[in-house]
């Protein structure tokens, strides 16, 4: 009977992330996938797929804040590659979409206030490109102080 | 006209109505079955055939004998059948639930500094760099993740 139950404890611990996993997986290869495309200068086609990630359900078990990096990284992804195709207004809707998730102190949320303020630079709304460089300073900055000082967590 | 297509002689008439007899009443006293024992025997034997199954004992006994050594969990008990119905009931809620944030890298200096010199007015090369460090730090981000999600790579 003991090793009946050890089994079932380790198939159940086992099986426990298993959707949350195929998730993290996908969304690795997402970007893999993205750098590729990039690569051959298929920009669009890479856009495509990192909207096919962020549009994806998120499983019940990813914790919060993993979905809101991996989500955040993703839209900053989109906003740039946007940028580049001269398509500032989609990069606005990206960036504003990542930022929806929610704002921490973090690199995530740096980069897409970066972004932003560059969406609206480019379409000459210079007061909330302002807004968004500053905001993206300060977390910055302030990031860059914790990790000088040596602590610094994400 | 074969000996098969004959009808039956006196003789055989009477062995197989006493045939018949003896096997619907075989606790019947006094008769003599000597005339058609051999027939008898064989009857017996071919009705024996048709219900030879398995009694539940002399099964646990056949089953002990080909298999001495099984484990005592191979036959569980009600209570732990329940047991682990609810073990099961209960990996099936816990595998719904939110797990703990994986412990992400912490952001290196140098993509600090690159998001330091990204975010000013005009510094669209900026991007490049910045760009560049995200890829980097994205690799291990996506390692932490792997490793707090227990991901096949």
């Amino acid at each position: 009977m003991k090793a009946a139950w050890v089994w079932l404890v380790a198939g159940a611990l086992a099986g426990c992330g298993g959707r949350a996993a195929r998730w993290v997986e996908e969304a690795a290869d997402a970007h893999a996938q993205a750098d590729l495309l990039v690569r051959r200068g298929e920009r669009e086609q890479a856009s495509r797929v990192l909207e096919e990630l962020v549009s994806r359900p998120v499983p019940a078990q990813v914790a919060a804040q993993d979905r809101r990096a991996v989500l955040q990284d993703a839209y900053a992804r989109l906003a740039g590659l946007a940028l580049e195709e001269r398509r500032p207004s989609q990069a606005l809707r990206y960036a504003d979409a990542g930022l929806g998730l929610g704002e921490t102190r973090d690199v995530f949320a740096s980069s897409l206030r970066t972004l932003r303020g560059r969406a609206h630079e480019a379409l000459g709304q210079d007061a909330e490109a302002a807004r968004d460089y500053e905001a993206a300073q300060i977390v910055a900055e302030a990031l860059l102080q914790e990790a000088l000082s040596g602590g610094g967590a994400r | 006209m074969t000996s098969e297509e004959r009808p039956p002689t006196e003789a055989e008439a009477r062995e197989a109505d006493l045939l018949a007899h003896a096997l619907e009443d075989p606790a019947r006293p006094g008769r003599d079955v000597a005339a058609v024992d051999d027939a008898l025997g064989t009857a017996w034997l071919l009705r024996a055939s048709k219900s030879a199954e398995l009694s539940e004992l002399r099964a646990r006994a056949v089953l002990k004998r080909a298999w001495p050594g099984r484990p005592r969990w191979l036959n569980p008990t009600p209570g732990a059948m329940a047991a682990l119905g609810a073990a099961a009931a209960v990996a099936a809620i816990l595998s719904l639930l939110p797990r703990g944030p994986a412990k992400l890298p912490p952001p290196p200096v140098p993509l600090l500094r690159a998001q330091v010199a990204a975010a000013r007015p005009g510094a669209q090369r900026a991007l490049a760099p910045l760009e560049a460090e995200m890829d980097a730090h994205r690799e291990r981000l996506y390692g932490a993740l792997a490793r707090a999600y227990g991901t096949r790579r």
